[in-house]
């Protein structure tokens, strides 16, 4: 424990040596245990090493800086289970908290369990607004700023960062899925929820109010997805689609999935290496390395795809109804999304 | 006075016994392991070539991905060496 002489001195301290610039709330040991007899599980249990310090966090270190972060405790759980994916060496979170790119983790909710925890799924899913998704995303931040010792100027490098590194979490809209959720792909039951963490770019919109079918609705995704500036373009990677709940409809309609809309766009959201010669992103040795997984690394007709296979695009539903706005997130690919499936509340 | 809990959990800091360095290069088998950015390669070829001159032996590797961590066989292909050098393009 801390100790201070009074709450105006520690909240200053806090909010100086321990905050990401935002206001945060006191860690009082009343305000931790409360959070800990929500989730009811051992507060020593350790969920994994927060690199770069390889401090190994447990469930109490989370739950301080849950609080700190403003957390509901209905929320508790896919906190946890956010921050115990992202200890996952596929998700290569050390190279996230210290490299150049703008990376920032987000965190994807699937299932039940969102609702309950008070998420929005709805208008501004992505925004503003509600305290869930907005202190989910911050916990992992603070856990990766405290327990993990990534700041800003010493050892996260990040050239200009995003507002994603902020906190990013958003959950997928079940009420008009017309396929399986996420969380049921990945898990092969429905009433599971799972959090899916992926090295996130900034988002950009996909606005679409024209295309009255799949094929052309796809086409505008593809055009958007192999826009050059994101790493993927010359390094094949993850890829996030979050599509609006109008845009999900005109794919089921023409009876798409989330399986063969990751397949199409596998397909078509691809540059040919000519054009990515010509892109600042463009590697001689690397890219030609990537290349040659699609065709001959040497011609400028081979079509490069920005995601490296289908499995590599995850396809979620989420937002209002009021218009055709979906969203597409790049990544920064030394990183591979995980998914850690969420423990309920007690 | 107010009680607050450490938001930094426990570090633990595990000792670490730093290698004994040799006192001389001759004879000796050098790892060079390249990071993979750009003219790191350039970096570790003359590098290369003035151990070989001072008697060195040299043993190259590179890292398939500079962003993620060297994987166990690049690792396991230097575990001879007497010592390595990274080397780190950019």
């Amino acid at each position: 424990m801390l100790t201070f002489a009074d709450a105006e001195t520690a909240y200053d301290y806090f909010v100086e040596s321990y905050g990401d610039g935002l206001p945060v709330v006191l860690p009082t040991a009343q305000r931790v245990d409360d959070l800990l007899r929500a989730c009811g599980r051992d507060p020593n249990d350790v969920l994994g090493a927060i690199f770069p310090s390889g401090t190994r966090a447990t469930v109490r270190d989370v739950a301080v800086n849950a609080v700190m972060a403003g957390l509901p405790s209905a929320a508790f759980s896919i906190a946890l289970a956010a921050v115990e994916a992202a200890t996952d060496p596929t998700f290569n979170l050390n190279g996230i908290q210290s490299t150049t790119h703008h990376a920032a983790p987000l965190i994807i909710v699937s299932g039940p369990l969102a609702a309950h925890a008070g998420m929005n799924a709805a208008g501004n899913a992505l925004g503003q607004g509600n305290r869930a998704n907005l202190t989910i995303g911050r916990t992992l931040r603070l856990v990766m700023m405290n327990v993990g010792g990534g700041r800003p100027g010493e050892t996260d490098m990040s050239v200009q960062g995003s507002p994603a590194k902020t906190g990013f979490a958003y959950a997928e809209r079940l009420d008009l899925l017309a396929w399986p959720s996420l969380a049921q792909r990945q898990t092969g039951r429905a009433d599971s929820t799972t959090v899916t963490l992926f090295a996130a770019e900034g988002p950009h919109m996909l606005g679409d109010h024209r295309s009255a079918t799949a094929d052309r609705l796809l086409q505008n995704f593809a055009e958007t997805m192999r826009a050059p500036g994101s790493t993927n373009s010359c390094a094949p990677g993850d890829m996030v689609l979050a599509i609006c709940p109008q845009h999900a409809a005109i794919l089921a309609r023409d009876d798409f999935t989330p399986e063969t809309i990751a397949r199409e766009l596998f397909e078509r959201a691809r540059n040919p290496l000519g054009f990515l010669e010509g892109l600042g992103e463009f590697d001689e040795t690397r890219t030609r390395r990537f290349a040659s997984a699609y065709g001959d690394p040497n011609d400028p007709q081979t079509r490069v795809p920005v995601i490296a296979r289908p499995e590599s695009l995850i396809v979620t539903v989420t937002g209002g109804t009021t218009g055709g706005f979906s969203t597409v997130v790049p990544t920064w690919p030394a990183s591979t999304h995980v998914f850690r499936i969420v423990r309920g509340n007690a | 006075m107010i009680e607050l809990h450490d938001p930094r959990g426990s570090p633990e800091t595990p000792s670490v016994r730093i290698a004994t360095r040799p006192k001389s290069l001759y004879g000796l088998t050098i790892g060079l392991l390249e990071n993979g950015k750009e003219n790191a390669d350039a970096l570790i070829d003359r590098t290369a070539e003035l151990l070989t001159e001072r008697g060195a032996t040299i043993v190259r590797a590179r890292k398939p991905s500079f962003s993620r961590p060297a994987p166990t066989d690049v690792i396991d292909s230097l575990a001879h060496c007497a010592a390595v050098i990274a080397a780190h393009g950019g």
